[in-house]
């Protein structure tokens, strides 16, 4: 035993306390960083990896010159974040988002400088709850059967592409809806979430396989460095595809998913989007965290139509429609009677 | 007593005891472990996360008079946080590792203290670190295949006739070091983005599996960009029945510095096994 009290211990407890501080040499401890580390982190990482910069004619460079100058060593936590917040937002994308403890940034003016075209009450009143209509809430979605022109005219509304879809609940609401003449899919106002969403959603509606679109990711720090791209496809999903005139309601505040989702849906020739032009979004966001804890993430893919269009600031509907702004009690909503038409006449 | 010849073997009642179980030993073992693993993801994340967590290992074992064979699988998990931002901020740390290594006696001449071993090592792990906060960037990993040389060295140790805790007297106890430095590993990462979310539409089929990504991004590297070491050092009590109990702390790191792909990760462990004899009484 004295051997190993001499000879084992000692030796054990040495290696380990080599080894146990040798992680201070290979990796550092952290350091929050000044305030000019994490501006140009921030920067350097979007400069390598964002997917929008030649198509939205975005100099980063000049835009590095013109925020720098914000940046100074004694400035507050809450100054660094919006000096970055306000470099993210020359972006112009929904999905450029800064993240710190005490505040989130995100860029307004997709939504804010278009018409709502959209009014959730009315909605309600008018046509979910109208006499006859058998409102229900199956799940994500809101659905009633609106009887009107003599047709039995199906109205899905789905708020958010977060709210997952299950298939039960589709199962159910489609085929409830078999009968009728035309379905009204409203997505307006929906800001988008998960794209499994879409493509369960989208493969409801679908009469065969189609392509639905085509997504690059960027693969290196050049502007154009993006992979050979990857087709991505809606194919028919569940019991029932109700495969008759369908009209997709958008407006500026369809985003991200929601604008997959109308992408998706443009592939199929019975499809008619009406109203407003989606937010776009259709570059997927990765997601990073600079010295400071702080995350941020923004696009790094590209999509591109099945016509080769890009439609990363929005997606024009096939009829374009706007509702009067200017009815403080409006007593019709214009987009779903446009689509109520469609439906109707082909037209 | 060949190859122990540095125990003194007239120091055991029961000298059966050394002969059964150093010519032949073939073990099962099982290990737990505790850890303690630093990591850093460059690709995605500036700062480090650091954190505890557990292992189990499931190996066998298999010692001859001129080399010893081991096969080796492990599963790791741990919790990892910064110290930047609130506790709820914090990274799942998962690893899984097999190991088939034969290190080869070179020393078995009487005389010597210590067995000194050189071999080789066949290595591959999977280090997946999910850190949700970093949304479709959450999942990054490092999966390689190595080949490593080892050096291992062992000395046999008595307790003489005292009876020390739970060490019974005339049992021997084995010490054992062993290093190994991977010369070239055939070394996967995520893509440039880790973006691991899209679906392509056929049946809610991920775009960009893991599962593909690794098989696309497989690249042989040697030490200009892969450098990694592992060592560990144990100490085994050997019973009357050849089944052994031993301590054993292991330390291990990786470093990937390939521009764009780095990560850096270190880890620590201090092992309980059990090994069950399987063989020793042929």
């Amino acid at each position: 035993m004295k051997t190993i009290k001499i000879f084992i211990l000692p030796f054990i407890i040495l290696l380990s306390g080599i080894f146990g501080a040798c992680h201070k040499v290979i990796i550092k401890k952290n350091e929050k960083g000044n305030a000019a580390e994490n501006f140009e982190y921030l920067w350097h990482q979007i400069y390598i990896k964002y997917s929008f910069f030649q198509y939205k004619n975005i100099d980063w460079q000049n835009v590095k010159s013109k925020y720098l100058p914000l940046i100074s060593s004694g400035m507050s936590d809450e100054e660094l974040f919006e000096a970055c917040a306000l470099m993210m937002n020359e972006l112009r994308d929904g999905h450029a988002n800064l993240v710190a403890p005490f505040d989130a940034s995100v860029y307004y003016p997709i939504f804010l400088n278009s018409p709502t075209n959209f009014d959730a009450r009315l909605v309600l009143t008018r046509y979910l709850m109208r006499h006859g209509a058998n409102m229900q809430s199956t799940g994500a979605i809101d659905n009633c059967i609106i009887d009107t022109f003599g047709l039995k005219i199906g109205y899905l509304r789905y708020n958010s592409f977060m709210e997952n879809l299950y298939t039960e609940d589709l199962d159910y609401i489609l085929e409830k809806m078999m009968s009728c003449n035309g379905l009204i899919l409203d997505v307006r106002s929906n800001g988008g979430g998960s794209s499994f969403n879409v493509f369960s959603l989208a493969g409801r509606f679908a009469d065969t396989k189609r392509l639905a679109f085509k997504s690059y990711a960027k693969s290196g720090h050049g502007e154009n460095d993006f992979d050979q791209g990857t087709n991505l496809y809606i194919q028919p999903q569940g019991k029932y595809q109700f495969t008759k005139p369908i009209a997709v309601l958008t407006n500026r505040g369809c985003y991200s998913a929601t604008s997959f989702f109308t992408l998706a849906m443009k592939a199929f020739p019975y499809v008619k989007v009406i109203g407003d032009t989606t937010g776009g979004g259709l570059g997927v966001p990765n997601g990073g965290q600079m010295p400071n804890g702080w995350t941020y993430r923004f696009s790094v893919t590209k999509t591109i139509s099945p016509d080769g269009k890009n439609y990363e600031n929005g997606i024009p509907p096939d009829i374009t429609v706007w509702m009067s702004d200017s009815t403080l009690h409006p007593t019709h909503d214009e987009i779903i009677e446009r689509a109520i038409v469609y439906i109707r006449d082909g037209l | 007593m060949l190859v122990f010849n540095n125990v003194k073997a007239q120091t055991y009642k029961t000298d059966t005891i050394l002969n059964q179980c150093f010519s032949k030993e073939t073990d099962i073992y099982f290990s737990a472990a505790l850890n303690a693993v630093y990591h850093q993801d460059k690709m995605f994340s500036a700062p480090t996360y650091n954190g505890l967590g557990a292992d189990v290992r499931l190996g066998f074992q298999k010692r001859r008079i001129n080399s010893i064979s081991q096969l080796q699988f492990s599963f790791g998990s741990a919790i990892l946080y910064n110290n930047l931002q609130a506790l709820h901020n914090y990274a799942q740390y998962y690893n899984f590792s097999s190991i088939f290594q034969k290190v080869y006696h070179i020393n078995k001449y009487k005389g010597k203290k210590n067995s000194i071993y050189l071999g080789w090592q066949l290595y591959q792990s999977g280090i997946f670190n999910v850190n949700k906060q970093l949304q479709n960037s959450a999942l990054a990993y490092a999966l390689y295949f190595s080949t490593a040389p080892i050096f291992r060295v062992e000395r046999l140790l008595n307790l003489n006739n005292k009876q020390i805790f739970f060490l019974k007297k005339n049992y021997p106890l084995r010490l054992s070091y062993q290093a190994s430095f991977p010369l070239c590993s055939y070394l996967s990462r995520p893509n440039y983005n880790g973006i691991s979310h899209l679906v392509d539409g056929t049946g809610n089929i991920l775009q960009y599996t893991i599962v593909n990504d690794m098989v696309k991004n497989f690249k042989v590297y040697t030490l200009n960009r892969f450098i990694a070491f592992d060592n560990k050092v144990e100490l085994q009590y050997i019973m009357k029945n050849n089944n052994k109990w031993s301590l054993q702390y292991s330390w291990a790191f990786q470093a990937f510095n390939k521009p764009y792909y780095q990560y850096r990760n270190v880890y620590s462990g201090v092992f309980i096994s059990f090994y069950g004899n399987l063989k020793s009484l042929e």
